[in-house]
């Protein structure tokens, strides 16, 4: 195999490695946790190797300002921040035109999944905060959300999860980092609700043919179900282990709500 | 046309519940092709044909019909108070369906009988999707509340501290004596003079909040109940 170097970064070494020694098709390491927020109706950390995102979601609620009410279904709105520690250069706390578009990326994602028309004249919120960047903060984003909304106990068809997939040269990567992502030929973040197979969210930067693009969707699947089955797995957890301590006779605390935490290493 | 999960099992949004076109949902799932998915976290029934998802999380109330409801007085007009029932709607309440008998707005002053955070247990009379709810306040276990604890718990894990036919609810005010009113919206209210007992009571419904999902949820609390007392 070839080695990839661009501007003095290696890309793919000769065994065919990423820069930080991963396979083509291997995720970064993913911890989830819900519930970790006490005020908000429903939370959720995602990490993903190094991007850390933090999501809240309230509601449903009034809608204020009022005229922004649909009279039969519930509005959902999506503000994603980063801090200002979340990047090596300061970042300026006002919001950016990325930060706007990416709220309305994240929405759009996640909108088809809710059953808004359950509760007309509402709003549903959602927060995400990104704490750390390292590539794919989108995506943590709306894996977060997702969880959190669950969480905040929204009806949904399904979870949404999602992922970003690119291309070095003609090898097709999974899960890419910050320097994947800067120095990388193509990226292209997905989001599906892997229970009724529909594409919620799908764009691309750069450049791909037909047969790498094939491959990559087939790639960006496997890794979805993948993270579909540990959101799942974190959701259940919760009451799981819960129901284990009560079989076992050993409760102490008296807490309503506790989350719980799912890592994939 | 095989079942994926056993009776009482948990689910999450996007489970597939079942297969097969003859199944009916009351509640907590939707059909996709002829598969029954749930839409919440939640634990799934399953008696013959039907399937119901309970759900688990949640701290919203969506107001229905006959429900007994807390709220507080945020507002009033002449005529009517604008009660806050922790739904997104704020609820209606006439003065009328409070005291009984129709007010003269130009004689009577309607802040002499509830004024703004005042807490008073009302009933949901109308509740539909284009209108705000409004309330009914006379009559037995209704109107307004001084004294007392307050505990919030999630609307969803009310149907659980009642209990099947309000079991729960009964055996908790036989073996502690404490009068004890439950409101859908979440509210649990009650009264004693007892400190010990006031703890006891808060303590009870919290665990039942937290082990909802958990079998013989009556049997535990019952047993709980009755050792807390004894150590006092």
């Amino acid at each position: 195999m070839a080695k990839l170097v661009k501007n003095g970064v290696m890309l793919l070494d000769e065994k065919g490695l990423r820069n930080d020694g991963r396979r083509w098709d291997e995720l970064r390491p993913i911890k989830m946790t819900t519930g970790v927020l006490e005020r908000a109706d429903g939370s959720a950390i995602v990490e993903t190797g190094g991007t850390k995102v933090l999501a809240a979601v309230y509601g449903p609620r009034e809608v204020y300002p009022k005229h922004l009410a649909v009279p039969d279904k519930a509005i959902f709105r999506v503000a994603y921040r980063m801090a200002s520690f979340s990047v090596e250069d300061r970042k300026k706390p006002q919001p950016s035109r990325r930060e706007i578009e990416l709220s309305k990326v994240i929405k759009e994602a996640i909108e088809p999944a809710i059953f808004l028309e359950q509760f007309p004249r509402t709003v549903i919120d959602a927060y995400v905060l990104v704490l750390q960047a390292d590539g794919g903060t989108r995506v943590a984003s709306i894996n977060a959300v997702s969880l959190a909304l669950a969480d905040a106990g929204i009806p949904m068809k399904g979870l949404v999860s999602a992922i970003a997939v690119g291309r070095l040269g003609n090898q097709v990567i999974v899960d890419l980092n910050d320097v994947e992502d800067k120095y990388g030929d193509s990226d292209m973040p997905i989001a599906m609700i892997p229970i009724t197979g529909e594409i919620t969210l799908f764009q691309m930067d750069g450049t791909m043919n037909p047969e790498i693009f094939e491959k990559c969707l087939e790639a960006a699947k496997q890794a979805i179900s993948e993270i579909y089955k540990m959101q799942r797995e974190v959701l259940r957890r919760k009451y799981l282990s819960i129901k284990e301590q009560v079989l076992k006779g050993d409760v102490n605390d008296i807490g309503d709500k506790k989350g719980d935490t799912k890592q994939n290493r | 046309m095989p079942i994926f999960f056993r009776n009482m099992d948990i689910v999450v949004p996007g489970d597939i519940i079942a297969k097969g076109k003859d199944y009916k949902i009351l509640e907590g799932a939707f059909k996709h092709n002829d598969k029954v998915i749930s839409e919440v976290i939640g634990i799934v029934y399953i008696r013959e044909k039907t399937i119901k998802v309970v759900p688990l999380e949640g701290r919203f109330y969506i107001p229905k019909v006959g429900d007994i409801v807390m709220g507080i007085v945020i507002d009033y007009s002449s005529i009517s108070w604008t009660i806050d029932i922790k739904a997104p709607y704020v609820a209606r309440l006439d003065a009328s369906d409070f005291l009984g008998h129709p007010i003269d707005p130009a004689r009577d002053d309607i802040t002499k009988y509830l004024n703004v955070g005042d807490i008073l247990i009302a009933k949901v009379a109308v509740a539909d999707r284009l209108t705000h709810p409004q309330l009914v306040a006379h009559g037995p276990g209704l109107g307004r509340i001084i004294g007392g604890r307050i505990v919030f718990v999630s609307p969803q894990k009310i149907p659980r501290i009642l209990g099947k036919n309000q079991s729960m609810i009964k055996m908790i005010r036989e073996i502690t004596k404490v009068d004890i009113r439950v409101c859908n919206n979440g509210y649990i209210w009650f009264k004693t003079d007892n400190e010990r007992l006031e703890k006891i009571v808060i303590e009870a419904i919290m665990k039942i909040a937290r082990e909802a999902h958990v079998s013989r949820l009556t049997e535990r609390i019952r047993k709980y109940l009755l050792e807390r007392i004894k150590e006092t």
